[in-house]
């Protein structure tokens, strides 16, 4: 059933690419009907863990290659969320690419790359596992890229990055092959030998380790490879850019959780590893990593004028914070990290989708052109406003329910410094994302923006979609909490006690029903204060305080008067000596090796006299060589 | 029942802050050596405002200044004031009442800025720069508090501080105290950090585009956020209380300090402000933080 649906994918792929440039339309809504059937197909294997498929493809040299499917519990929850996400966002890029060139591939690739998504999450062994991760990185890149000069730039970052990765997780998997007690390509089966290879050799188990965090990390972005994401979801269409900061930049953490967590756990509890409050070192140590990650993507959200790269940046940061929680490798640490995985893709989905809606109308992304688009673009706005309220960690949307596990997590396993770097990034996060509501959607609207309407009701259907599953999945976590409760307990640990509404720790207990209600009772109180009293009189948005003069004399205008350009100026200027963006360093890097590989490529293209010395010399070392052999 | 609580608590906690701000008033006066406002000043002040006309530049500013008022009247809920609480079930969870708050900061900044006015903008990013300075300290202090206590419930804590003057946490741990009375200060926007409101420079910042009703739920609003910011410093530290006078008194008790010190200090610049709170009270936080897990 599940090669059934990604050949169907790949057909559909091609289907799309041959239909031709004209039918827009037809190319994608195919695309998502077939991620609300991928969806469904999903949806009916629910429950059915024992299931497994297995194909035979060749062997070479005695070792056989094959693909293997299983649906395991935290695969099926990532892929069934990814895919449901994946087809909220195509209803939006139905109508928005009607009017857009280089849809074709784009359309063809996305197709491709929902059914890699769907091979990732599902996979059984590191082969199928490492082809779907291949085809992942290649499509998306071509995505980023269709052929624009500044995304090819920003692409690069992340196919380099990526690749990096990719290629430590293959040597990874050959390493993990090549250990006679281990000896196998099946995920489950290597963790548990590589367990026992911990009695052993404890450094190559940590060498593996890291390769395969390698791999994660420069996916995830995680610190020190934080600063692709400003780069390629910034450059990237405008309707992937959902995609690739909701759902493609948690496969890293996706495999943390798959291979990371329960190898540290199995160790753990073999009793060989120091450990700290219970915690292995290293994985303290890659907390930290997170809590970085989470404050250097703040403060770096904090500086940025572009509104798509601030919204990359806070990706950044909320991937700390989940992986800070997970690497703490508590029930309540696991919960809280894949709880807020599965919120981030949700509202940072829709807050993306709400600047597409922006750009889609008004082709700015510097905020400071931008202002006062509230009353233009109510349904945007509100899209906007709950899923900044939700990323701040705001009661009662969805992510204050993760944020409140995380803390909970934190502070039950006796971290206080950990939980207040997270604070300080959390504290940061109402920053930046006021400044991006205020300088998009408040204050003065610009004149030349005064025609700009609200977008069609095709791309509003997904906002009204993501409104609706930010504010339940707000008051009632349980219902995702449970799926995650059984994650929890496949890796052997006690699964936090939630009810539908309640969320219970060590420390306290939440009711997100009794949140929510409040929170609409004071709105109530607030509403009939409002009431009494005279009634409002409405003035022009020009007619402001400026003490006593009139702003006509002086030629004022409505983008004058909007406060946006440099907003925390003075803030950015305590940071100014402080390098965060590792983009110089990975510039330098570039820089260096393009200086090198040109001076090695000189030395062929102008002088035959040269090449003829380094091949002469090639052949000399070859002769020697052959005689000491 | 749980509206009838709310509705006792939000108009309680109004009258209680409309009764400091008009106290507050007289007693800087004092220390000015003027004779100042009766005390009843600010009720009058909120009957008056919500008589006049008013202005509005769109939907967006209405529902920012309501949402701010209610935010803070429903974090109110959740706080233990003198062993009640309008949400038992909670019990004063400390982390909700900290974001449940900022729902009325935000309700705020997203109504006076949506005004257009440059000024009011100014103001709102000024306090949300120093808010990233005082928070930090301040929840550095929580944490150490939880700490001690195995516990994130603001009535557990008050729990462990019953039983005398002696087992108060102001006590216990001094430096905790100082560092949530200098936050407090900046919570409450008094001198020396007052940047966000600063009349003088930037037409009071958040408050130029409000008149009439929309500055009078306003007024409301700051009078309910004095009674919540002292309320949970008289939780954190002071013990709480056991009749609701007593928790007054010594919320007013607070409030008199960061009023003394508003008094007579000038004011920061904001960014001034955020490097002062990252160097003093952090230390001292991280001195208590480190005192209470060793």
């Amino acid at each position: 059933m599940i090669l059934t649906s990604l050949t169907i994918t790949v057909v559909v792929a091609f289907v799309a690419a041959v239909i031709g440039t004209k039918p827009k339309w037809l190319r994608w809504t195919i695309f998502s009907a077939l991620l609300a059937y991928l969806s469904w197909v999903l949806w009916s294997l629910y429950g059915r863990w024992d299931y497994a498929e297995s194909y035979r493809l060749f062997s070479l040299g005695g070792v056989k290659f094959s693909l293997n499917f299983a649906i395991t519990k935290l695969g099926w929850f990532f892929a069934f969320f990814t895919t449901l996400i994946n087809f909220v966002i195509s209803i939006f890029s139905i109508r928005k690419n009607l009017a857009e060139r280089d849809e074709l591939g784009i359309c063809a690739l996305w197709i491709l790359l929902a059914g890699a998504n769907m091979a990732i999450f599902l996979a059984a062994d590191w082969i199928t596992l490492f082809i779907a991760w291949e085809v992942m990185t290649w499509t998306s890149y071509f995505i980023i890229t269709p052929g624009w000069k500044n995304s090819f730039r920003a692409a690069n970052y992340y196919f380099l990055l990526s690749m990096l990765g990719a290629y430590a997780m293959l040597v990874a998997i050959w390493w993990l092959w090549a250990i006679p007690s281990v000896h196998t390509f099946n995920i489950a089966q290597s963790i548990s030998g590589l367990a026992n290879y911990w009695s052993v050799s404890p450094t190559s188990v940590v060498i593996i380790a890291i390769l395969f965090l390698l791999g994660f990390f420069s996916k995830s972005s995680v610190f020190p490879f934080h600063p692709w994401p400003s780069e390629a979801h910034a450059e990237a269409p405008d309707d992937f850019s959902p995609y690739l900061s909701g759902i493609m930049i948690k496969y890293g953490l996706y495999g943390v959780v798959l291979f990371v967590v329960p190898l540290f756990l199995a160790i753990v509890r073999s009793g060989g590893a120091h450990t700290i409050n219970g915690v292995p070192v290293i994985s303290y140590v890659l907390a930290w990593f997170g809590a970085i990650t989470a404050v250097i993507g703040t403060i770096l959200a904090i500086m940025e004028n572009d509104m798509k790269r601030l919204a990359a940046w806070s990706t950044v940061a909320n991937i700390g914070y989940a992986a800070t929680a997970i690497f703490i490798l508590t029930p309540l640490g696991l919960t809280g990290g894949i709880f807020h995985i599965v919120n981030h893709a949700v509202f940072k989905s829709m807050i993306f989708v709400a600047l597409a809606a922006v750009k889609f109308r008004t082709h700015e992304r510097q905020m400071h052109r931008l202002g006062g688009l509230a009353t233009k673009m109510p349904i945007t706005f509100l899209t906007f406003l709950l899923g900044i309220i939700a990323a701040a960690g705001i009661p009662p949307m969805n992510g204050y329910a993760s944020k409140w596990l995380i803390y909970q997590a934190l502070l039950a396993a006796k971290f206080p410094f950990l939980t207040t770097m997270i604070f300080i990034a959390s504290t940061g996060a109402f920053m930046y994302l006021f400044r991006a509501l205020h300088s998009i959607f408040l204050g003065q609207l610009p004149e030349r923006l005064s025609g700009v309407r609200e977008v069609p009701f095709i791309m509003q259907i997904p906002m009204y979609l993501g409104m609706l599953a930010m504010i339940l999945m707000g008051v009632f976590p349980g219902y995702i909490l449970k799926p995650i409760g059984g994650i929890v307990a496949a890796l052997g640990l006690e699964p936090v006690k939630v009810t539908t509404t309640k969320m219970f720790s060590v420390l306290s207990v939440v009711d997100s029903l009794a949140v929510y209600n409040m929170f609409a009772l004071s709105f109530a109180a607030a509403f009939v204060l409002y009431l009494i009293g005279k009634a409002r009189r409405k003035v022009a948005p020009l007619d402001t305080y400026t003490a006593g003069q009139n702003p006509a004399d002086f030629g004022v205008t409505t983008e004058m008067l909007h406060f946006a350009y440099k907003f925390y100026a003075p803030f950015s200027k305590m940071f100014k000596n402080i390098r965060l963006n590792y983009k110089v360093y990975y510039d330098d890097i570039a820089k260096n090796t393009q200086v090198f590989s040109e001076w090695f490529s000189g030395i062929f293209k102008f002088s035959t006299m040269g090449a003829t010395i380094w091949f002469v010399g090639a052949i000399v070392i070859i002769i020697i060589a052959g005689w000491l052999g | 029942m749980i509206v009838v609580k709310f509705i006792i608590f939000s108009a309680l906690s109004v009258a209680v802050g409309l009764l400091f701000m008009g106290i507050g008033r007289k007693y800087t006066a004092r220390i000015h050596r003027r004779y100042g406002p009766p005390f009843w000043q600010s009720y009058i002040d909120v009957i008056k405002l919500f008589s006049k006309k008013s202005i509005s530049h769109n939907w967006v500013m209405d529902f920012g200044i309501m949402m701010g008022l209610a935010g803070i009247l429903g974090t109110i809920a959740f706080v233990p004031i003198a062993g009640h609480t309008v949400v038992d079930s909670m019990q004063g969870n400390i982390i909700i009442i900290l974001y449940f708050m900022t729902i009325g900061y935000l309700g705020m900044a997203m109504g006076v800025s949506a005004s257009g006015n440059p000024n009011a903008t100014i103001g709102i990013a000024r306090a949300l720069t120093m808010m990233l300075g005082y928070e930090i300290p301040f929840v550095i202090v929580v944490v150490s508090l939880i700490f001690v206590n195995k516990s994130s419930l603001l009535a557990d804590f008050v729990a462990s501080q019953s039983g005398g003057i002696l087992h108060w946490n102001i006590v216990r741990y001094p430096l905790a105290y100082i560092v949530g009375q200098i936050s407090l200060q900046a919570m409450l926007g008094e001198k020396p950090f007052d940047a966000m409101v600063a009349p003088s420079e930037i037409a009071s910042g958040p408050m130029v585009e409000l008149s009439g009703k929309m500055m009078g739920l306003g007024f409301v609003q700051h009078a309910a956020q004095i009674f919540l910011e002292t309320a949970l410093i008289v939780d954190l530290f002071l013990g709480g209380a056991s009749t609701i006078w007593v928790f007054v008194l010594k919320q007013f008790v607070v409030f008199l300090i960061a009023l003394s010190f508003n008094a007579v200090f000038p004011r920061f610049r904001f960014e001034d402000v955020v490097k002062w709170f990252w160097r003093w009270p952090f230390a001292i936080s991280i001195i208590q933080l480190l005192l209470v897990i060793l």
